[in-house]
Order: structure tokens, then C-alpha cells, then sequence
């Protein structure tokens, strides 16, 4: 049977990526902003949701820390063997998607030559 | 300081009409039903609206932190109220507390946990009194069984009057309770069909966006 975790949406597959280094919502939200360059930022709510079910769902754990009022997490063994079936699954269509452009620029050339 | 009384199931209406206050120069300081408004520059600031069940208060210190963190000032909500309220300044760019649909619909999931509970404690409580065999609740459904007075409705002119008026108040009184009890369950089964329909609806956003 198929990975019921994958395909990771954007949010959860940059958190863990975030979360290979522990650290609180903040944290991840700063490190998600600037691992994609911008592109992807996270707000609060959406971030506590997606905290909590990850936790729910054992991808990510909760780890001791000096700051009372801030919950610190880190990916788990789980999380990380998740997170890596998803790089190689879009690491497959990563390769697909290059022999597609080989096929596109053959066509381009016999387009011209015609 | 002004209080307004009002009512809402949609997040998303809850949210405008605290804007709408806002561009008046009202800033919501405590939850519903009884708001509670504090002067401020009107339009200087962006309210939104969250639904969170029952936290410990681990968890709602580290909630609040998070959007704290985040550039939001928690305005009103206990970690048992449910509703939370969050204030950010109007010019900053992003003035959400959701960066996707999905989570977004999610608040209404929330709250249809809460209602849904709560209408099948009501429904449940209805169902034991009426097959507990107590006579009040089928007598709810036959109304010629209200009154007790024997020979009430054989009465004629003044004398039926009368004795109506006498008894009307001790109907209302043997009968009040069971019917708030049937009323508070439909708005009960109402709000959760309500909600429903607004997580439906802001679910699909997502998919046809």
C-alpha cells in the first residue's frame, strides 16, 4: 500500500524540513519564510493547526526547553522517513518532467526544419 | 467603552461586522454575546476571528505566544471561550491568520465538534424524559390535554373565561420547561446544519481557487 502521508502538502513539507533543527511555531514560520525564499509564509493559524496534527500524527515530537510558554518540537524518525518518500517521489517527477523538455526541444527542431 | 448584544455561528460574519466597528473607531475587548468595544483610530487595525475548543493552559499560553510572535495582539478569549480574537495593525501586508483554505475551513470543523455535542446532550435529554414515560412531553404534542381543570372545555361565557385565565399560568409553568428544552435542541440542530453548510462552503473555495 501507498504512503497514507504522501504526497506532503506545502506546508507540512517545508515544516518538517524546518523542524529537522528543533525549535517553537515561530521559529518554523522564519525558517519556512526564508528556506523558499519568500514564497511561502505561514500564518499563525494555520501553523498551530498544522503543529497539533503533526504532533497527532507522531511526523514531529515534542522536545524539553527552558521556555515555559513556547512548545519546542523536532521531526521524528517517522517524520524524516516521510519526508524522504516524499523527496524521492517528486524527485521522480522531477526526472520525468526533464525528459519531457528533451522531447519538447526534438520537437521544436523538427518544427523548424519542416 | 460601548457594549453591543449579538449573535453569530459565521466566523466570517462575526469577522466583518468587527471590521465594520473597527472603521468606526470600536476595537472588540471581550467576546460575545455582550461585546464589549474600546475607542481606537478607526481603521488603524485588522481583527480576526479563531476557534479553538477547550486548551489547557499549557497549550493556550503557547497559542497566544505564536501569534504574539507573529505581530498579533489577542484582544479577547479565554482558553475555554472558544472564540479567540487577534488585532494587527492595518498596514502590515499580511493581515491573516490562515495561509490556506484548508486550515481556514477548519475553524468551522472546530466549533461543529462544540454545537454537535451539545445538540446530542439536548437530544438525548429529550429522548429520556419522553420514553421515561413522562406524561408532560406527549402532552407537549396534544394541546387538548394542557389544561387540567376537569370539565374546562364544557364551560360557557365568564365562567370559561375564568377558569382559562385561573389555569393558564400553571400550563405555562408545567409546560415552559419541556418547551424550551424542544426549542433549545432545535437551535442546537440548526446551528450544527448552519455550520456545516459554512464548512462545506469554505472547503470548496479551496478546491475550485
Amino acid at each position: 500500500m501507498r504512503d497514507p502521508y504522501l504526497p506532503l502538502t506545502e506546508t507540512v513539507a517545508y515544516t518538517l524540513l524546518a523542524l529537522v533543527e528543533p525549535g517553537h511555531g515561530y521559529a518554523v514560520m522564519a525558517r519556512v519564510e526564508s528556506m523558499s525564499d519568500g514564497e511561502v509564509r505561514l500564518a499563525p493559524g494555520t501553523m498551530y493547526g498544522a503543529l497539533e496534527n503533526l504532533e497527532k500524527q507522531k511526523l514531529i515530537a515534542r522536545v524539553a526547553n527552558a521556555d515555559a510558554r513556547r512548545k519546542v518540537y523536532q521531526i521524528t524518525e517517522l517524520g524524516y522517513r516521510t519526508l524522504a518518500r516524499d523527496a524521492e517521489r517528486m524527485a521522480h517527477l522531477v526526472s520525468l518532467f526533464e525528459n519531457t523538455r528533451g522531447d519538447a526541444s526534438a520537437r521544436d527542431e523538427k518544427e523548424e526544419q519542416r | 467603552m460601548s457594549t453591543s448584544f449579538k449573535i453569530f455561528a459565521d466566523f466570517d460574519k462575526e469577522e466583518r461586522w468587527l471590521n465594520q466597528q473597527v472603521a468606526e473607531g470600536r476595537l472588540v475587548s471581550k467576546a460575545g454575546p455582550f461585546y464589549r468595544f474600546a475607542p481606537i483610530e478607526p481603521g488603524s487595525a485588522v481583527v480576526r476571528v479563531d476557534y479553538r475548543p477547550t486548551m489547557s493552559a499549557a497549550d493556550f499560553d503557547d497559542y497566544v505566544a505564536l501569534f504574539t510572535d507573529s505581530g498579533w495582539r489577542h484582544l479577547a478569549g479565554t482558553r475555554t471561550s472558544g472564540t479567540q480574537y487577534f488585532a494587527a495593525s492595518a498596514e502590515r501586508a499580511d493581515t491573516e491568520i490562515f495561509s490556506d483554505t484548508s486550515s481556514r475551513a477548519l475553524r468551522y470543523r472546530r466549533a461543529l465538534g462544540v454545537t454537535g455535542g451539545i445538540a446530542a446532550l439536548y437530544l438525548l435529554l429529550v429522548f429520556v424524559l419522553v420514553v421515561s414515560g413522562n406524561g408532560v412531553f406527549s402532552s407537549l404534542f396534544t394541546p387538548g390535554d394542557w389544561y387540567l381543570t376537569p370539565g374546562l372545555w364544557q364551560k360557557e361565557g365568564w365562567a370559561f373565561v375564568g377558569a382559562f385565565l385561573f389555569e393558564t399560568p400553571f400550563v405555562m409553568l408545567r409546560l415552559g420547561g419541556p418547551v424550551l428544552l424542544v426549542v433549545a435542541c432545535g437551535v442546537m440542530l440548526a446551528t450544527v446544519a448552519h455550520q456545516w453548510r459554512l464548512y462545506r462552503r469554505a472547503s470548496a473555495v479551496g478546491r475550485t481557487a
